[in-house]
């Protein structure tokens, strides 16, 4: 199996999957570094068991955790990536979302990030997770009732 | 919120692209340069009374590189009060952090193999230093502790 082309057709996701669950560029950058490094150097030990896309998510998905579990991600990570934005109304209100998000537990807050943020279908998610399909989708509707419970009433502008 | 404009919501974050430094750091793993015999240079400088602005400095004698490494071999010294030195071979991959009085200071990511030097000039007082490496896997690979007072 081609590392480089493993790599190409990858980097934007892990990049970006990383990215959405630390908020910063810098360690993003780091962090996906390694991620394929891990990749490169395991790459002649896959066989294949599960798809490749899924073993490839799974070595990024446990440096992610390893990550957060030394640093925990705070709220004024999120609003420094959005203050280099603007300061529209759907850019506060994204803010409000991610903060919502990272108040969710765990479990929540990956299958929306997996589901939305990184586009994997439920069939992906549960490859990932070891959970069954039907599982993803009723995780992922408790997910979102717990989001919008976090959110609080009125309408996403907070009218 | 409505279930619609919560599905919106979520659906209008845009995928971040990685940055094309990734490719040069990626490159430079795959296909590495001649290791090199002239050591890479660190140097930390502690100031202020209580902690701490340190000034990061990593070259590799041509360019200057934003990655290094640690080993098993230690070569250490402290010469004169306040004044520390290392020179450590370090390999791809590993995780090098600088912990000074309690507080971390540095945790750098290695991208290159070499020799890592490692320099402090430390403000008057007594400072407790912590050099610690991991490897990718976040196992502890050395660790040097290291006293130093300063006239």
């Amino acid at each position: 199996m081609d590392f480089e082309k493993i790599y190409k057709k990858y980097k934007d996701d892990i990049y970006n999957y990383v990215f959405w669950r630390i908020y910063s560029e810098e360690d993003a950058l780091d962090i996906t570094q390694d991620i394929f490094i891990k990749i490169y150097k395991g790459l002649p030990k896959f066989k294949g068991e599960s798809s490749l896309k899924t073993w490839i998510f799974a070595i990024a998905r446990n440096t992610v955790i390893n990550y957060v579990t030394r640093r925990r991600i705070k709220e004024e990570d999120i609003e420094s990536y959005f203050q280099e934005k603007s300061t529209y109304k759907e850019v506060e209100m994204k803010i409000k979302l991610l903060l919502a998000m990272e108040k969710l537990a765990i479990e929540h807050r990956e299958i929306l990030k997996l589901y939305y943020f990184d586009g994997f279908s439920y069939k992906e998610i549960a490859k990932l997770l070891g959970i069954k399909p039907g599982t993803v989708k009723s995780r992922l509707n408790r997910a979102k009732l717990s989001l919008k419970e976090k959110l609080g009433g009125g309408d996403i502008y907070g009218r | 919120m409505e279930d619609k404009e919560l599905e919106k919501l979520l659906k209008s974050f845009d995928k971040v692209k990685a940055p094309s430094e990734l490719d040069n750091r990626l490159l430079a793993y795959l296909h590495p340069k001649k290791k090199k015999k002239a050591p890479f240079s660190l140097v930390y400088v502690v100031g202020s009374a209580f902690l701490l602005f340190v000034i990061f400095r990593f070259f590799n004698g041509k360019n200057s590189v934003s990655q290094f490494l640690f080993s098993d071999e230690l070569y250490a010294a402290v010469s004169v009060p306040g004044y520390f030195e290392t020179e450590i071979e370090v390999s791809y991959g590993d995780r090098a952090r600088l912990i000074m009085d309690g507080v971390e200071v540095q945790d750098t990511l290695i991208t290159e193999e070499g020799i890592l030097h490692v320099e402090f000039n430390t403000t008057p007082g007594f400072h407790y230093i912590i050099i610690r490496v991991e490897d990718m896997n976040g196992e502890e690979k050395y660790t040097k502790v290291v006293d130093i007072y300063s006239l």
